[in-house]
């Protein structure tokens, strides 16, 4: 049998500690770290690497939102030690705030919505859409004599005409 | 504290979210009350509502199928779509003509048009949907008429009546060549007619940019009508006209409640072009023999269609386009009188006439035929052929 007069190399002794060598090498590896201290060291080393590969291989649950939460106040009092407005904080506040005006601007009734004869007050409504709506690409538009707007269409599955005024405020 | 007030924002931002999902199902359909109409059918599974900015955009479209109960034949339906926004896109109207719908019958009315409103929604539907007038066969009328939409629907079922007569009378002439010819004509002056792109300008202040300048209307009578145009002039700053104003004068023995006056605008070209109708506002009854001058604050652009680039608005030409009077009675122009004054190839065919001539131009001469033998024979009408 062929003794090693040299050490085995490193990947020789990694595979004998996962145990992955032919039966021949592992006689031949295990005979020389038996008596080779050097040797012996290395192949436990890469099998408490192993080892903790394989307990490695389930990643552990994080809580992220609870991670954020730290990383935040960790900046935070990092800039407070170093004299640095809470920006970042009143920008929170004020999205806070802003997103709890949408939001309850969105589900309460608008005054006054309920009859058009309630007298609502004129107000202007969002400039950049009426573009959109006071031009009428590829119809004709007409205008008619109490300044709304009008533009037919033809219904071609119905045959039907129809002439819609849009009336500007 | 912080946790709860967010999850508080959190759960209206959901409600609020929910709340436009909601929308999609918010368009009220409603009959006012005497009128002989009931809703069978009603589809809007096809509007869409999206948020956007600080308002709700609403692709309207969908199809409302009612039943005739009343005694006349229905002639043309106007529908009243609310928002109840005050802002432009609020408030639209979508018209009906020529429907031959008897008692008992359904018909269809589709809706296509796109409307606005400001956010925050309503508790109730975002978009009510409503008959504003019925026209009858015998031209009556009935419903709130809110949108002064039994004058308008009158004047085009009178245009209708003289457009089909004059179709009929070529049918009757020489069949269905001369019924073809007419159509191809007709289809051929449609194609022909110079367009604009109208956009509304505002009723602010004048932009910046070239001084205006004030054009005077040429001015087209017509013997036959109850009023005469005297004078008209209207400010015109690049493409933009503003504060047109126009003379005229009640001719006939009854007093005017209403009048249209038709307006042309021609380019530095010469081609001319149909803007509609002088917007002048609701006029006040005029008496026989009466002056009065009327005017309006409203600006447009009026650009040709297919020249961006156009920088300027050349001349311009009122004509009365429709007038109603103390009794009731509407007139309008005669084709023969339109033809005489040479505007008949600039001013826009009659609903009628575009309808017939998709007719034509879908199923045939066969249907044109039949469809004019069906509503030939109408009676009250003061248009003539």
């Amino acid at each position: 049998m062929k003794r090693f007069r040299r050490h085995p190399d490193e990947s020789t002794l990694a595979l004998l500690a996962g145990g992955d060598l032919a039966p021949l090498g592992r006689l031949r590896v295990g005979s020389h770290v038996k008596r080779c201290e050097t040797c012996r060291r290395t192949v436990a080393s890469y099998a408490r690497a192993r080892s903790a590969v394989a307990a490695g291989s389930v990643v552990p649950e994080v809580d992220f939102a609870a991670l954020s939460h730290r990383v935040r106040v960790a900046a935070e009092q990092q800039r407070e030690r170093a004299g640095v407005s809470f920006g970042w904080r009143r920008k929170a506040a004020l999205a806070a705030l802003g997103a709890a005006a949408l939001a309850l601007a969105l589900i309460l009734p608008f005054p006054g919505a309920e009859s058009p004869d309630q007298g609502i007050p004129a107000e202007p409504l969002v400039h950049d859409l009426a573009p959109a709506l006071a031009q009428f690409q590829g119809t004709e538009a007409q205008i008619t004599s109490d300044g709304s707007v009008s533009v037919r269409t033809y219904h071609q599955v119905s045959g039907a005409l129809t002439i819609t005024d849009y009336y500007a405020p | 504290m912080r946790r709860s007030f967010l999850k508080s924002v959190g759960l209206a931002s959901a409600a609020a979210l929910a709340a436009v999902a909601a929308a999609e199902s918010r368009v009220a359909v409603e009959v006012p009350e005497g009128l002989p109409l009931e809703i069978v059918a009603t589809d809007f599974a096809n509007t869409e509502f999206e948020p956007r900015g600080g308002a709700l955009v609403i692709e309207l479209a969908g199809t409302i199928r009612f039943r005739h109960v009343g005694g006349s034949a229905v002639r043309a339906l106007t529908l009243a779509v609310d928002t109840h926004s005050p802002g432009l896109g609020g408030r639209a109207a979508v018209a009906a003509p020529s429907l031959h719908v008897r008692n008992g019958e359904e018909f269809e009315i589709p809706l296509n048009l796109r409307m606005l409103r400001p956010l925050p929604l309503p508790s109730g539907p975002a978009v009510h949907v409503a008959p504003d007038a019925i026209l009858f066969d015998t031209l009556e009328a009935a419903g709130p008429d809110r949108l002064d939409s039994v004058r308008k629907m009158t004047v085009r079922e009178l245009e209708a009546r003289r457009d089909r007569r004059h179709f009929l009378a070529r049918w009757e002439a020489g069949g269905r060549e001369e019924l073809v010819s007419a159509m191809h004509a007709s289809l051929r002056r449609q194609a022909a007619r110079p367009r604009l792109d109208v956009r509304l300008a505002g009723t602010g202040p004048a932009t910046a940019g070239s001084d205006p300048r004030e054009v005077r209307f040429a001015l087209v009578q017509d013997e036959g009508a109850p009023l005469e145009l005297l004078e008209g002039t209207a400010l015109v700053r690049g493409v933009v006209s503003d504060t047109p104003r126009i003379r005229i004068r009640n001719r006939s023995a009854q007093p005017v409640r209403h009048f249209e006056v038709g307006w042309l605008v021609a380019d530095a070209a010469g081609a001319v072009y149909s803007a509609g109708a002088v917007p002048l506002g609701k006029p006040p009854r005029l008496a026989p023999g009466e002056r009065y001058e009327a005017s309006g604050s409203r600006k447009f652009s009026l650009r040709p269609t297919g020249a961006p680039d156009a920088s300027t608005l050349g001349s311009m030409t009122a004509y009365i386009r429709s007038a109603r009077l103390e009794d009731g009675t509407v007139w309008i122009p005669s084709r023969h009188a339109l033809d005489a004054a040479r505007i008949l190839g600039a001013v826009p065919v009659s609903d009628e006439e575009r309808r017939l001539t998709e007719l034509y131009r879908e199923r045939g001469p066969n249907a044109v035929a039949d469809e004019l033998r069906k509503l030939s024979g109408q009676s009250g009408t003061d248009a003539r052929p």
